[in-house]
């Protein structure tokens, strides 16, 4: 299902989620993720298209953060910790391990994809290794093989952290959006009424007291959709 | 903060007083320290700062010590406080060795191919390795590879292995210009500079980002491997591209320009100029240029000799003067320096004889140019409106301008006033054109309605007025598009408001034009050929004026001189820089004057190209030099009079437009001048007119009247970068042109059935026709089109009817049914 | 001696269901709401400020005096967002309290904001804490179901709003302007400061930005009042505190206990080190904190303690390391982790993180020489104190307290040629292979096919 006007919609949901628009980009990413599998062109131009930035300003935002993907990922995103606590408990050799059984990082046919991770933040049972960023702790060499090989069935295991068996890939990316987390009707006025306030939000904080703005407009009246909306220029 | 202080100077209360290396210096609040540093002579090393662009502290060479901080602080972003000690690397130790440590770590990855460089020799990276870097670098490992060059746009090629990603060219991207199209891409020890891959940086201020790149990461295709700095000769000049007045810096090597640069002038274009500005000068050595005179001889252009040609114009002058007194024209197009405007205004009047002078290719309102002379009149002759003023104004109304297509510099300033001073921009007219991401408020009126909406500014009582009447000079800036009667009521508007006015052409020639009363019926400084007091003044310098321009009626401007020709009353038609057949407002009636002209008398064109005019119409053909080939000056829109050297040699047969003015009246018996000071001595002497004549009153209503039928009014509208002879050669630039379309509102769209991208068969005047890509606009008055003035072939001046009014019909180009296999 | 827990914050992880707002509020949840709703705002700062918690986040700065600094009355929102990016190694006290006890988070965040005049907060949540996101999703619909959020808290009529926003994946944005940045939509660099988000903070309006567990921890303080949190810890470093102690011991994990409590206890509290293995060195706060000795290892886990024997407390995270480890290798990981996580925006961070890894590589891998530690040490040297934020500073406290402690280590792998440990791996992505660059960076247009391009668009008459 490629990226169509119900994924425009949404987007645009949750752009009108903040009180800036803009702040809506990381979420809006992972929802392009949900339905493209990685942040595609499309997807690109969607954003760029509903929050009124330029492809450029989109893709340096997609492109500092590791879990936005530029290419394919399949069902199963396997990412390995290979920080200092999960390596002295062997998860170099796990990732190792994983690269070589699959030839590559990728297993294209069983929609399995490897990743090296920085810390996961779970540092008390390594070695660990998240499966679409849920968590697997304290495994053994052949425990991490068995995941690995359940991952290519396409049946993982519940986790042995929070008993859930995780969705495949663009499921976990669609609730990480925050699409479904179903407080929009209160969200969206609170947004819109600081956006609307006397001294407004402004566009861009800014790294000084200058006021930094943007061509695709500032919330505070100048340009953008505000003037838009005040101009009688949106159908 | 990276603001300079307001102008006027600062009270007491507004300084601060510290001391940098053992120096006092008090300098106004807020003031970082790299920039007090500056003030007592220190130039502090840095790559990320620049005082036009927010700061950033990126880079971290600007390291001083400042005493009590135990850490070193960067002095780009720290603003001075009252009795700091400051050290930089000239007293402090921990202030150099933090210099030396960023150095080598910003050296690590930086590539030592200084030899094939083209910043080498004036690279800050380079003279600071020199002047504070090790010898050798400890660094055994691998430096980062990437592919290169990669051309972020046709003209703009970045090297990422030489960038030390200071940040300037994206902060200046989305900072200044409000373009953002490069970017940091990736993190850490990857981040580069990037564009989108299907969207380059296409931005009419690309060069900036070439100009203030600390290292050779940013280089031009244009300049690319072609000289060094310290080979090339440096000549400070002034931009001719647009009436902005851009300094402008020209480098030639062996007599050829290699390469323009943005020169520094505060009060006029900052730090910056455009692309046109920048890249244009491939025209002066293009194959179209000019390099000799020419006659035709059997429906053939021959060269031939200056006497020969001057004397074949002056035998056809005497011919006319012989059938009667007035029947000579003399136009120019917007490109003559003041004095070559000043020279002909006197040529054309004393020993042609003739009212019939005009230096705009537009059909511009009669009550123009009476304005303009009454706004000159009161200036008297300093700037009128400042871009000084334009930055400080609270509110813009802008009416008839498209400062980013027509002026970009001035589309800077308003972005700055926007940004760093909140602005508030108001857009009267049919559509907001490239102010839309600024504008704050917007005036819709039918094309050429402008007026009423002014006066209504003036004396109504809804948000906007209410804007323009709280605290600070508002200004109004009134452009070439605005209807009839536009600038007398926007200059009321601004006497209602204590604010300020200003017409902003687009030629870099034009004020100067206006001043030298290179118009019907007007005379130099904003004097009137009808007024006896005017004319006394100025026959006092020029001698006597024929007695037949005496009482006269003015023509209607080029329309009307166009008219006349047509209808044989003009034998001989001299243009000086302007290429009727394709830049008159209408293509029909040009082209029928000229066909008359060129059939039953003479037409004279004096051009750097052979223009189309030329090649189809001339009798006769005289070379002239370009801004960068003399000495001169121009005014620009603000009123502003800079001059300019030459930086480089003309072609050998070239002579200034002046001297040929000069020339041809002594061929016909009157001695002028003798040297570009005996100009400029009288331009002095005349002045300005002491008291202002009063504003003409209002014209009656526009008069582009309602379109009948189907038919819609279109706004013709000059891109930059167009199809124009000075950006011949220039194939980098135009690579970056914005695709000329045909701007559509909803209503009509929908009307019609024209989606957004489609192409539509565009049909103006007697049939012509252009079919462009279409622009549904959603800012757009029904019932008015918006179209590119000569972007395109046929340009549009061809489907302009001959009062130069473009009533379109649009049709929805079929899209050809598949063809079965 | 094994330290005992003290279970105040982590009370409720065992409760079956507790992630559901009917077991949480069995189990006094939202009590401290209810508390804070009959205080003024101002009150609830110096109930805060008098119980001496310190910012569990890393920088131990007061969060009541934090609080304090935030601007009001000046017309523009107040925000209160929480910083849950956890993401330092060694670090994972966070993600647990969110997954097993996520109301707690949120009626810290109401009374946040209570505290701060705010109508709105943001869960700045880490991406990758799939798990967390969904707890926090469900508990904050519950909360709104329920009244504590919303247009009426608890028929208050004060408003309050709770957004939860999942990030994308950089350990910067840990650092409070990084995260702002990041959540307008932006890359995670941090800005210059002044000005402060307590007064120029989200959308240029006041912000403050707690941790996780500084939140959570305030609901029981109006509760139970300044006092009772004085019961533990020291002057300066009173309360209990989350340890998250990872590494080398048999039970490894998180474990509530009174500030104060010595290093050596906590060890024996995860159960001692594994079988075989003696302590060798130890980070008492996080990679980012100098590492320790094993005779460092009576110090008392407090602030002021730990700042004493040259390091931090940092986030409360004990990584231990035994004598089977190799110090070399797991600083190269550190390096690895920091020249990763770089931003990019400054030089020294940027580039010095680049090089020292490369450094560290050959000396783990044999072709190390002697200059080399001189080279490390000019590296920090060039770096600390100097990069823009502090993440500069982190890169080098594991290289300098490493070279401080165990220079006869890093001399012995250049002597050898190898690691005295075996071979070590290799980094799985190289970061200076062009081809993973080309890999990594989006396939950029050439120099070639965009000048063609633009001919022919000139070309065809229609444009240019």
């Amino acid at each position: 299902m490629p990226i169509d006007d119900t994924t425009r919609e949404e987007a645009r949901v949750l752009a009108r989620r903040y009180p800036v628009a803009r702040s809506a980009l990381l979420p809006m990413l992972h929802l392009v993720q949900s339905v493209d599998g990685y942040v595609s062109d499309d997807g690109v131009a969607l954003c760029a298209e509903v929050l009124g930035l330029t492809k450029a300003e989109v893709a340096s935002v997609a492109t500092f953060y590791t879990m936005y993907k530029r290419e394919q990922v399949g069902d199963w995103l396997l990412s390995v910790c290979t920080n200092p606590t999960c390596q002295v408990a062997g998860g170099q050799a796990i990732h190792d391990g994983y690269v070589d059984a699959l030839g590559g990082h990728h297993d294209a046919e069983a929609g399995v994809t490897v990743e090296h991770a920085e810390c996961l933040g779970i540092c008390g049972d390594a070695p660990v290794v998240q499966v679409n960023y849920e968590m697997y702790g304290r495994l053994s060499q052949d425990e991490a093989d068995a995941l690995l090989a359940s991952c290519r069935r396409g049946q993982p295991p519940a986790s042995n952290v929070s008993g859930v068996v995780p969705p495949v890939f663009r499921a976990v990316e669609r609730e990480l959006s925050g699409i479904d987390d179903g407080v929009d009707a209160h969200l969206a006025p609170a947004a819109a009424r600081q956006a609307a306030a006397a001294n407004p939000p402004a566009w861009r904080s800014g790294e000084t007291d200058l006021p930094v703005t943007h061509p695709g407009g500032d919330p505070a009246g100048h340009g953008g959709e505000a003037f838009r909306a005040a101009a009688g220029l949106e159908a | 903060m990276s603001a300079p202080a307001a102008p006027g100077a600062a009270s007491a209360e507004d300084l601060v007083t510290l001391t940098i290396d053992g120096e006092q210096v008090s300098v106004p609040k807020g003031t970082l320290i790299i920039r007090a540093a500056e003030m007592v002579g220190t130039i502090v090393p840095r790559f990320c700062d620049h005082p036009l662009l927010d700061p950033v502290g990126a880079c971290r060479q600007c390291v001083v010590e400042v005493e009590g901080q135990p850490k070193p602080v960067m002095s780009c972003t720290v603003p001075v406080a009252e009795d700091m000690v400051v050290r930089t690397h000239l007293t402090s130790a921990m202030a150099r060795r933090g210099q030396e440590g960023t150095l080598e770590l910003l050296l690590v990855n930086h590539p030592l191919d200084c030899p094939m460089c083209d910043k080498g020799g004036e690279c800050p990276l380079q003279d600071q390795a020199l002047a504070h870097g090790a010898n050798q670098s400890r660094f055994l490992d691998q430096k980062r590879k990437y592919e290169k060059p990669v051309a972020v746009s046709p003209q703009v090629l970045l090297d990422r292995e030489r960038c030390v990603l200071c940040a300037r060219c994206t902060r200046f991207s989305e900072q200044i210009s409000g373009d953002p199209f490069i970017e940091l891409f990736e993190r850490g020890a990857l981040e580069q500079v990037a564009i989108y891959e299907d969207e380059p940086y296409h931005s009419y201020f690309s060069g900036n980002t070439i100009q203030i790149c600390p290292v050779g990461a940013l280089t031009s295709t244009s300049y690319r491997f072609k000289a060094r700095s310290f080979d090339v000769v440096t000549t400070p000049s002034v931009c001719d591209g647009c009436s902005a007045g851009c300094g402008q810096t020209v480098q030639s090597r062996r007599g050829e320009v290699q390469r323009q640069l943005a020169r520094t002038n505060m009060d006029v274009n900052e730090a910056w100029n455009c692309d046109k500005g920048r890249f244009s000068f491939p025209h002066l050595t293009h194959a179209q240029r000019l390099t000799t005179p020419m006659e035709r001889v059997d429906g053939e252009l021959v060269p031939t000799t200056w006497s020969r040609a001057l004397a074949r114009v002056a035998d056809a002058v005497r011919a006319s003067q012989d059938v009667g007194p007035g029947r000579t024209a003399l136009v120019s197009g917007g490109r003559l320096a003041d004095e070559d405007a000043h020279v002909a205004a006197r040529l054309a009047r004393t020993v042609l004889g003739t009212d019939l002078v005009e230096h705009r290719t537009r059909f511009a309102p009669a009550d123009e140019a009476p304005a303009r002379a009454v706004l000159l009149a009161r200036a008297g002759g300093a700037p009128g409106l400042t871009y000084a003023d334009v930055e400080h104004a609270p509110v813009i109304v802008v009416a008839g301008l498209d400062p980013e297509e027509e002026v970009p510099v001035l589309h800077l300033r308003l972005r700055k006033a926007w940004r760093q001073h909140r602005a508030r921009i108001v857009v009267v007219g049919p559509h907001l054109g490239t102010l839309d991401g600024i504008a704050w408020r917007r005036v819709a009126t039918a094309p050429g309605a402008e007026p009423a909406a002014l006066a209504a500014l003036a004396y109504g009582d809804g948000e906007i007025a209410a804007a323009l009447r709280g605290d600070g000079a508002p200004a109004v800036l009134v452009g070439e598009r605005a209807g009839a009667g536009s600038l007398a009521a926007g200059t009321r508007l601004a006497e209602a408001v204590g604010g300020g006015v200003a017409f902003v052409p687009r030629r870099a020639g034009d004020a100067g034009g206006l001043a030298a009363g290179l118009a019907p019926g007007l005379l130099p400084g904003g004097r009137l050929l009808a007024d006896a007091a005017d004319r006394a003044e100025v026959e006092a310098a020029w001698g006597p004026l024929p007695a037949h321009l005496d009482g006269a009626a003015p023509v209607d401007g080029l329309r009307g001189i166009l008219a006349a020709a047509a209808d044989g009353a003009v034998d001989v038609l001299l243009l000086a820089g302007a290429d009727l057949a394709r830049d008159a407002q209408s293509a029909a009636l040009a082209e029928r004057a000229l066909a008359r002209v060129a059939g039953a008398g003479t037409v004279v064109v004096q051009d750097l190209a052979l223009t189309e005019t030329a090649a189809r119409y001339a009798d006769v053909v005289l070379p002239v030099t370009a801004t960068q080939e003399r000495d001169g000056a121009r005014t620009d829109w603000e009123g502003r009079a800079q001059r300019f050297r030459r930086a480089v040699d003309a072609p050998e047969l070239a002579q200034d437009d002046w001297e040929a003015f000069v020339q041809l009246a002594a061929v016909l018996g009157h001695r002028l001048y003798g040297s570009l000071d005996a100009i400029r001595a009288e331009q002095e002497q005349l002045g300005v007119r002491a008291a202002a004549h009063p504003l003409p009153e209002a014209a009656s209503a526009g008069s582009t009247g309602a379109p009948s039928g189907d038919a819609l009014l279109a706004v013709v509208r000059p891109l930059l970068l167009d199809g124009g002879t000075m950006l011949a050669g220039a194939d980098d630039l135009r690579a970056t042109a914005r695709a000329a379309t045909v701007g559509v509102s909803r209503a009509d769209a929908a009307r019609l059935g024209i989606v957004d991208g489609a192409d539509v068969t565009v049909t103006g005047a007697g049939g012509a026709t252009v079919t462009l890509p279409t622009a549904v606009l959603p800012d757009l008055v029904p019932g008015a089109v918006v179209l590119p003035r000569t972007s395109t072939e046929p340009p549009v001046t061809r489907l302009a009817d001959e009062d130069g009014v473009v009533a379109v019909t649009l049709a929805p180009v079929a899209v050809p049914a598949e063809v079965g296999a | 001696m094994a330290a005992t827990e003290v279970k105040v914050l982590s009370a409720r992880y065992d409760v079956p269901g507790v992630d559901d707002l009917e077991v949480y509020e069995q189990h006094g949840g939202y009590a401290g709401l209810r508390r804070a709703l009959e205080m003024q705002p101002a009150y609830i700062i110096e109930v805060v400020k008098a119980s001496g918690l310190r910012g569990r986040g890393g920088a131990g700065f007061p969060t009541g005096l934090k609080w304090s600094f935030v601007a009001q009355g000046t017309g523009k929102p107040v925000y209160v967002v929480c910083n849950a990016d956890e993401g330092e190694p060694g670090t994972f006290k966070d993600r647990p309290l969110m997954e097993r006890d996520p109301h707690a988070l949120v009626e810290g965040m109401i009374v946040a904001g209570l505290a701060l005049n705010s109508e709105q907060g943001y869960i700045y949540l880490r991406g990758e804490f799939a798990h967390a996101s969904r707890q926090l999703a469900k508990a904050i619909r519950q909360a709104y179901a329920a009244g504590y959020l919303g247009e009426d808290v608890m028929g208050s009529g004060k408003r309050y709003h709770l957004t939860l926003h999942r990030a994308a994946g950089a350990y910067i944005c840990g650092e409070e302007t990084a995260l702002l940045d990041s959540l307008e939509g932006r890359r995670g660099q941090p800005r210059l400061r002044p000005p402060f988000p307590a007064v120029h903070g989200l959308y240029g309006c006041p912000t403050t930005v707690n941790n996780v567990e500084s939140i959570a921890m305030v609901p029981l303080l109006l509760v139970n009042g300044a006092e009772w949190f004085q019961q533990w810890g020291t002057e300066k470093s009173p309360g209990t505190k989350l340890i998250c102690i990872s590494g080398e011991v048999r039970n490894p994990g998180n474990y509530e206990v009174a500030m104060g409590t010595p290093i050596s206890e906590l060890i024996e509290l995860a159960g001692g080190m594994l079988d075989g293995r003696e302590l060798k060195f130890f980070c008492p706060g996080g990679s980012s904190t100098p590492m320790l000795p094993a005779s460092m290892a009576d110090t008392p886990y407090t602030f002021e303690d730990i700042a004493g024997a040259g390091s931090l407390l940092g986030t409360g995270a004990l990584m231990l390391f035994s004598d089977r480890t190799s110090v070399v290798s797991v600083v190269r990981r550190f390096t690895e982790f920091y020249e990763h996580e770089s931003c990019g925006k400054c030089t020294p961070c940027r580039e010095g993180g680049y090089w020292a890894s490369q450094v560290l590589a050959r000396i783990e891998t044999g072709t190390g020489v002697m200059d080399d530690l001189d080279t490390l040490e000019r590296i920090c040297g060039s770096v600390a104190g100097r990069s823009f934020c502090a993440l500069g500073d982190a890169l080098t406290s594991p290289i300098m307290s490493s070279l401080q402690y165990f220079r006869d280590e890093y001399v012995e792998h250049i002597r050898k040629g190898v690691s005295p440990f075996g071979v070590a791996p290799q980094r799985d992505v190289p970061m200076l292979d062009p081809a993973a660059v080309a890999a990594t960076a989006r396939e950029r247009a050439s120099l070639s096919a965009l000048l063609s391009a633009a001919t022919s668009a000139a070309g065809d008459g229609s444009g240019a």
